[in-house]
């Protein structure tokens, strides 16, 4: 008489292979998923930051009566600056600007802070953008 | 066999949580930065605000984001020209809370954009 027992259950020797291959899966999943949302955080701080910087140019050039002498437009560098230093600065990023003719072009820096920090994302996210006092931003967008 | 599926669905409701929380702020920043932009170009502060209101909400609902109660957003213009929009998503986590997320999660975000002198000069 065949007294053979079937059974869903794995036999006993195989247990501990399963554990051992189900700790290994889900480590490698829970890294994947970091990398993942570290991924999206980074995406978004580069959005955030070419924004910043956008917004920082078209600050920029809004010049004032001041800067406007004799029917032409003469940005003053250091009120440009000061200008788009209120944006930069309002967002918590820092902002240099440099201003060619009727052009100012801001590039922000921005620290990037992840919920998971994964070895490989950048610590520190970095944009340019240019205005014209005429045509506003055109460059950066 | 329970263990691992067990542990599996974690990771599983943890990853869309995650992933949840982290796409909800990248899209309440770019409605937060579209409403300051809104509020800077509008002729007067309340015609900001108004502005910025309804440019925040037709952000969010273009990109699929569901605030519980509705997304608050404030907006407020300094003395120095800036027009600063801050908005708030309540994000709902209650289908993934058995991977250690609360039931909701607020979603913060604050834009400024320096106000047009030549549209929105009277403050």
């Amino acid at each position: 008489m065949d007294t053979t027992v079937e059974s869903d259950e794995a036999p006993v020797r195989d247990r501990g292979d399963t554990m051992l291959m189900t700790t290994i899966l889900v480590a490698f999943l829970m890294v994947a998923a970091f990398a993942l949302v570290s991924a999206s955080q980074a995406w978004g701080a580069r959005r955030d930051v070419q924004a910043t910087a956008q917004a920082a140019a078209r600050a920029a050039v809004q010049v004032t009566d001041a800067e406007v002498r004799g029917g032409g437009v003469t940005i003053d560098p250091a009120l440009a600056a000061q200008r788009a230093s209120d944006v930069a600065t309002a967002s918590g990023y820092v902002v240099s600007v440099t201003v060619t003719g009727t052009t100012a072009t801001a590039t922000v820096t921005a620290p990037v802070t992840y919920a998971f920090p994964t070895p490989g994302f950048a610590d520190s996210m970095t944009a340019t953008a240019s205005a014209d006092v005429q045509r506003g931003v055109f460059a950066g967008g | 066999m329970a263990f691992s599926v067990t542990a599996l669905l974690l990771v599983a409701f943890f990853i869309i949580g995650a992933l949840r929380i982290t796409n909800s702020g990248n899209d309440v920043d770019a409605a937060a930065r579209a409403g300051a932009r809104a509020a800077a170009t509008a002729r007067t502060a309340a015609e900001g605000e108004t502005a910025a209101r309804t440019v925040v909400s037709s952000a969010l609902a273009d990109r699929g984001v569901a605030c519980a109660g509705g997304p608050q957003v404030a907006v407020s213009r300094s003395t120095a020209g800036l027009a600063t929009v801050t908005v708030t998503c309540t994000v709902g986590l209650g289908d993934v809370s058995p991977a250690g997320f609360n039931a909701t999660r607020p979603v913060t975000s604050t834009a400024s954009e320096r106000v047009d002198p030549l549209r929105g000069g009277q403050g």
